[in-house]
């Protein structure tokens, strides 16, 4: 992904092992004044945003979850999260990969991906 | 377009309300009117309402995507003009290829280096601005800024056929300057072209609302008046005829300047003739007009051709 901002607060915030509990993810445009309200409104409104994640993933309604996914994968990156837009990239992928091409994709894989997004989720705050 | 203020309008097409509330924020200090919608069928409906200076779409929407949304502005001859920037986590060099031709403006990936999307959308509206410029410039009459003769021949053929379609009534005023070329030879080029320029502010000010002014030809003025049965707008060409011949020039004080105006015009309700023919009749009671002496209106209906034509003398 090109991001010409360094991702300066995000000490060892990759989306890999969601057994691990992720530190604090702090929006790279934290100090930015232009942008601190609507990273604050994002940021409140990520727990509705996790409950609509489970309730796809529950009802296994994948077209829909893929849609969450994309969505936050272009905002991910836009409130300062690079991270969370690139595990959400990641997952609609997966899910793409399953929904409109058929191809077999481990369980496991899935699973993996969607528990590290939320981890994501869960774990970004404002500064 | 949109004269709410003087900016110009943007357009944002997302799905994401993330999106449109990071480009409210991140677009907060440009000289724009962000406008948003979340599907295509909205987006078009706004549009079409207030077309707006620029898009930015997004390819990816659930109801119809981008490609599909884009097809139909470029589609659209009302539509067409207006620069569209694509926003898009699509990377391919495929998708950008079949934005570009279906005429896409711009192409940027998400999630935006905002510095660049900035930069790109203020090309756009500059682009769109000079666009617009141009297309006004070539109606426009440099000397008086008057609609010049390409103007009036877009605007007539529209009144004509508008006025065929629901009988509607409808005249046309040709006003020539008395003596033009003496009023030059005597006073030099610079006095004639304060003529013109006087006459054509005058008209600009005291032709009515829908009323629509434009230099026909050299000396030579236009005054389409949608709505105007031949009797009404006799009353309005002599209005204007009398106001010209009470104007004061600063380098001819001496000297006024007069018109002689033939008018053509129908009622409405019988058939009317093509513009060509409309035209004609108007030319010749200005002819007319002339040969009775000058400083005058010549008025005469479509409707009856035969009928003498109607002199008032000033």
């Amino acid at each position: 992904m090109p991001d010409n901002d360094k991702p300066a607060a995000n000490p060892g915030g990759r989306a890999g092992d969601s057994r691990e509990r992720t530190p604090a993810t702090r929006s790279i445009f934290a100090d930015d004044p232009e942008m601190v309200d609507i990273i604050e409104m994002f940021v409140s409104e990520m727990p509705q945003r996790i409950a609509e994640f489970r309730d796809c993933w529950e009802r296994r309604e994948l077209d829909r979850l893929a849609r969450l996914a994309h969505q936050l994968k272009g905002a991910g990156g836009g409130y300062g999260y690079p991270a969370l837009g690139e595990a959400a990239g990641k997952l609609e992928q997966t899910l793409k990969q399953l929904v409109e091409d058929g191809a077999p994709v481990a369980l496991a894989r899935l699973q993996s991906e969607f528990n590290a997004l939320l981890d994501l989720c869960r774990s970004i705050s404002v500064r | 377009m949109s004269a709410r203020n003087s900016k110009p309008t943007v357009l944002l097409i997302d799905d994401s309300v993330d999106v449109h509330r990071l480009l409210h924020a991140r677009l907060r200090h440009e000289h724009i009117n962000l406008t948003t919608a979340t599907n295509a069928r909205q987006a078009l409906e706004m549009i079409a309402a207030d077309p707006p200076a620029t898009i930015l779409l997004d390819l990816d929407m659930p109801d119809m995507d981008g490609f599909e949304v884009l097809r139909l502005l470029k589609d659209n001859a009302a539509t067409h003009n207006i620069p569209v920037i694509i926003l898009s986590g699509l990377q391919s060099s495929e998708d950008k290829v079949t934005a570009f031709d279906l005429g896409a403006a711009d192409y940027v990936t998400k999630p935006f280096d905002m510095a660049e999307l900035r930069a790109r959308l203020r090309a756009c509206l500059r682009m769109h601005h000079l666009v617009r410029l141009l297309a006004e410039r070539a109606e426009v009459d440099g000397l008086t800024g008057l609609g010049n003769r390409s103007h009036f021949n877009k605007r007539w053929s529209e009144r004509v056929a508008e006025a065929q379609r629901h009988r509607k009534p409808l005249s046309l005023a040709l006003l020539d300057v008395d003596d033009f070329k003496r009023i030059n030879d005597t006073f030099g080029h610079p006095a004639g072209d304060e003529v013109l320029q006087g006459i054509a502010a005058l008209l600009a000010r005291e032709c009515r609302k829908p009323d629509v002014a434009c230099r026909y030809g050299g000396e030579e003025f236009a005054i389409i008046m949608p709505e105007t049965p031949p009797s009404d707008a006799a009353l309005v060409a002599e209005r204007i005829r009398e106001a010209i011949s009470r104007l004061e020039w600063p380098r001819h004080p001496e000297t006024p300047v007069t018109v002689s105006v033939g008018v053509a015009g129908a009622t409405g309700g019988a058939d009317l003739p093509d513009e060509e023919t409309w035209l004609e009749l108007a030319d010749r009671n200005l002819y007319t007009a002339k040969h009775q002496g000058r400083n005058r209106t010549v008025t005469s209906s479509v409707d009856a051709t035969t009928a003498p034509p109607l002199a008032r003398a000033g």
